[in-house]
């Protein structure tokens, strides 16, 4: 290490080789599909809310909403609202599939664990606002029991994708063990040390790490599993500044960033591992019996509606 | 895993046997208040059919009069095709709306032909339906208003009430006539309640005028209240005289009550047994007979005397007199005078003919007109016959004074009438003057008409008319003349002293080359002369023959300027020498005598 004036070259072929060669999931994997079906429900939401004439209709008192234009269309059994009901459990059910290739080992050889996830979790999402538009914001008896049962599981299935991409695994989505994380995090060291960096800069990326990393000797909480991120996100917003303010090109800056980030994650999840497997076992008890009792209750509902007559699109 | 799904439907609360909550778990909303008793999953049948959603048989099931509505196609549904469902939105709630319809814009007349007019307009829905059915309301007014008459007058209220007018303006629109008591007079303009008290409309007596009046009379007077009262106004009494023992007719109708009674009016004691009593006797009882003998009720003047009881009934004209007219004078006590007026004509009219006819008037006129229309004098002749029969008296009578008039109603003074003379010169003018004297009659006729003169024979004078002058008009020979005549100078027509020969009237072409007896070659019945023998034709034998004979008169008369006329005539001095006709071709060398060579 030597101390450099204002500018300082960082070899920076180094710093991005080492975050392509990154075999493991980041914290921000799995977020295309949580943009795909965000987009999927804004045009949704439009079209329906003031194309389809919805904006009125599912702001209109219950009472006298029956006797709105819009009615025709978007009551539950009107030709959109069955469509959509119809599109919500078909959606529902494709979250099923990913639940039958994990527990039957003959399916892992069709695609990877991780688009298998996506898939889940795309359907997942949506199925439960295609459900939501079907229900005309009316939740009456058991059906509205089994909506809520729904929206639950929906709730939890965010938690359970930060929790599981919180649990370190190869690009396929297998489980990596400790020594194989902590090995690649004395390797992120090893490297962030042998750029030449200034003095200072080095000691604020010391220091970084030092706090993310647990080497300061306090062992993080279990709160800091969910609050810990918004922390290190902070502190890298600061470390990225001092850099840049002690002439650190903009290149450089952002590798260093990076590497400091992956490594601090590294080092988190090693913090966490172990309370994050604990937490996942549970959260599998709570996320799947709950989808089994939704869909016993939609298939009441379905038996239902198609014994008086009402699955027809007729308007 | 199922532990979870059994926790949450316990938490839930969840009751399988309780099939209300059950229903509640399967409805899809909460059943709007009305149906709220078709709550529960045991009901769902009662609307929804199996694969058939909503059906409007079900509906109308319960909804009876709904159904009964469609059938009949009337009322909101009369042309309702769709299920029930299409309008009618259910499981909104408990607040739900079943019945969307826009409570101010809904037209009653058409959907319910029940038109809200009048005060009915503006009344909310909810007053007269009450219940949530629209259909309960009955249109009898009993339905909505109560009847607040005592006892009943039963539900046909439209008979008195409107609903354009207020409730308690009623007899705007009843017909009281069609009661027992008909409302004339008074009686019609006065509130109803003033006899209905306390709106007691039936059993209300009426029979007597005490039922609702008070006897004003400081002495009772009993129930016959109509004996002087009528219903047009109480203030004013008419008293019926005619039920009393003095009927007031004539002009004893417009005379004021006090002008007999004295007061108090209602305490009435009459005198009517004489007119007497309350008139004085303008005759100073010189008559002894009752007043009404000669005078009614209706006239003092115009009574009922009759005339021809006395010796000059009243006819024609004299009929329509006042008594006045004739009975003008006084007696001394100031007292209009009856008796003792003489019946001549001349007693009261003036005499115009002075006496001249004496006092017949009634020879002539009568009593219907002065004028004398028609009148035939007393010795029928001749003379008054004819032209004279239509002639007005005055043609003749023409009295020697002239005319006049005293005053304008006397009638125009008339003498004369005796001394009228039966001569035509007393009345026409001669217009011959004096050329034939006074006797007219010899040639003029009284019967013909314009006095024609049928009389008259022109055989009887010197001259009688024959050929070509009988058929000439008189004045084709008596021309009107102005000279002297013997009644003195004038213009007349002369009749007399005409001339009877030729030139008297003719005139002579010959310019007396032949004289004037014209009659030697002239006839009356033509002026032309056939056939002429010359008068020296013995002589002159040979001349007159040949060829000569059948010559025409103007071959050898030619015309030639004669002494006395200043035209060529035909002259009769003719040469019975030949070349005094015709030329001599020989220039006279052979000499004048021709019939040496030639011959006729």
């Amino acid at each position: 290490m030597s101390l450099a004036s204002n500018s300082v070259a960082v070899p920076a072929g180094s710093v991005a080789r080492a975050v392509r060669e990154e075999p493991w999931l980041t914290t921000r994997a799995l977020t295309n599909v949580l943009v795909l079906a965000g987009v999927f429900t804004v045009i949704l939401c439009v079209v329906l809310l003031f194309g389809l004439g919805g904006w009125e209709y599912y702001g209109a008192p219950l009472a006298t909403r029956g006797y709105l234009p819009a009615h025709r269309l978007l009551r539950p059994s009107g030709p959109i609202g069955l469509a959509l009901g119809i599109a919500g459990v078909v959606a529902m059910l494709s979250t099923l599939p990913y639940v039958v290739r994990k527990h039957w080992k003959r399916l892992a050889k069709f695609g990877s664990t991780r688009n298998w996830l996506e898939t889940h979790i795309f359907f997942g999402i949506v199925g439960p606002i295609l459900v939501t538009f079907h229900t005309s914001f009316k939740f009456n008896g058991l059906i509205s029991a089994g909506y809520w049962l729904m929206m639950t599981v929906w709730a939890s299935g965010f938690v359970g994708r930060y929790l599981y991409v919180r649990i370190p695994k190869t690009i396929r989505g297998t489980e990596l063990s400790r020594a194989e994380l902590e090995g690649r995090l004395e390797e992120l060291r090893a490297r962030l040390d042998a750029a030449p960096l200034p003095v200072a800069t080095q000691r604020e990326l010391d220091a970084f790490d030092a706090a993310t990393t647990g080497r300061d000797g306090r062992a993080p909480g279990a709160l800091d599993l969910f609050l810990g991120e918004f922390r290190i996100r902070a502190r890298l917003w600061l470390l990225r500044r001092q850099m840049l303010e002690a002439g650190v090109d903009l290149s450089t800056v952002h590798n260093l960033v990076s590497l400091s980030a992956e490594r601090a994650g590294i080092a988190r999840r090693l913090a966490h591992l172990q309370r994050t497997r604990r937490l996942f076992a549970v959260w599998h008890v709570f996320h799947q019996p709950l989808v089994f009792a939704m869909f016993a209750i939609v298939a009441i509902h379905v038996g239902i509606a198609l014994y008086f007559g009402y699955a027809r699109f007729a308007p | 895993m199922w532990w979870v799904l059994v926790l949450t439907m316990t938490c839930l609360g969840i009751t399988v046997d309780a099939s209300a909550q059950l229903g509640a778990l399967v409805s899809p909303g909460r059943l709007s208040r009305p149906h709220a008793a078709l709550e529960g999953v045991s009901n769902c049948l009662s609307c929804h059919a199996a694969g058939r959603q909503v059906s409007a048989a079900k509906c109308l099931d319960c909804h009876k009069p709904v159904a009964q509505r469609i059938a009949q196609k009337t009322g909101v549904h009369r042309n309702v095709t769709t299920d029930c469902v299409t309008c009618h939105v259910e499981h909104a709630g408990v607040d739900g709306e079943l019945r969307p319809f826009d409570q101010r814009r809904f037209n009653h007349a058409i959907e319910t032909r029940f038109p809200l007019t009048g005060v009915h307009a503006g009344v909310t829905c909810a007053s007269c339906h009450k219940t949530r059915s629209f259909l309960i309301a009955a249109t009898t007014c009993v339905s909505c208003h109560a009847d607040p008459h005592v006892p009943t007058l039963g539900v046909k209220c439209e008979t008195c009430h409107t609903t354009t007018a207020k409730f308690n303006t009623a007899q705007a629109r009843f017909d009281h006539n069609t009661t027992e008591f008909k409302l004339a007079g008074a009686h019609a303009k006065v509130a109803c309640a003033s006899c209905h008290v306390n709106k007691v409309f039936s059993g209300v007596k009426f029979a007597a005028c005490s039922d609702c009046h008070k006897d004003p009379h400081p002495k009772p007077m009993g129930a016959a209240c109509a004996s002087c009262h009528t219903a047009t106004t109480w203030k004013t009494s008419k008293v019926d005289h005619s039920r009393t023992t003095f009927p007031l007719v004539g002009k004893h109708v417009q005379v004021e009550c006090v002008k007999c009674h004295a007061k108090p009016p209602l305490d009435v004691t009459v005198r009517a047994d004489t007119c007497a009593a309350c008139h004085a006797d303008p005759h100073k009882g010189t008559f002894k007979q009752d007043c009404a003998a000669c005078h009614t009720q209706s006239s003092f003047e115009k009574g009922t005397f009759d005339h021809a009881t006395t010796r000059f009934p009243l006819v024609d004209k004299h009929g329509g007199l006042a008594c006045a007219a004739c009975h003008k004078a006084t007696s001394a006590a100031g007292v209009q005078e009856f008796r003792g007026l003489s019946i001549t004509c001349a007693s009261c009219h003036a005499d115009v003919h002075r006496g001249e006819l004496g006092v017949t008037c009634e020879q002539c006129h009568t009593a219907r007109t002065f004028e004398v229309k028609s009148y035939t004098h007393a010795k029928p002749r001749p003379f008054f016959a004819g032209e004279h029969a239509s002639l007005a008296c005055e043609k003749c009578h023409v009295p020697p004074l002239t005319p006049m008039r005293a005053t304008t109603t006397d009638p125009v003074l008339r003498v004369g009438f005796t001394t009228t003379s039966t001569t035509c010169v007393s009345c026409h003018r001669d217009v011959h003057l004096g050329q034939v004297g006074d006797r007219c009659e010899n040639c003029h006729a009284i019967d013909a008409p314009k006095f024609a003169l049928v009389g008259f024979s022109h055989d009887q004078t010197m001259f009688p008319l024959t050929g070509k002058h009988a058929p000439l008009m008189c004045e084709a020979c008596h021309k009107a003349e102005t000279r002297d005549f013997p009644a003195g100078h004038g213009t007349a027509t002369r009749l007399t002293g005409v001339g009877t020969e030729c030139v008297a009237c003719h005139t002579d072409p010959h310019a007396g080359q032949l004289g004037v007896t014209c009659q030697s070659c002239h006839t009356v019945q033509t002026f032309a002369v056939p056939r002429y023998t010359h008068r020296n034709q013995q002589a002159l034998r040979t001349f007159f023959g040949g060829k000569h004979a059948a010559l025409a008169c103007s071959a050898c008369h030619k015309a030639a300027t004669v002494k006395g006329s200043p035209t060529p005539v035909a002259s009769y001095r003719t040469s019975t020498t030949c070349v005094s006709c015709h030329n001599d071709v020989h220039r006279g060398a052979l000499g004048p005598n021709c019939a040496s060579c030639h011959r006729l």
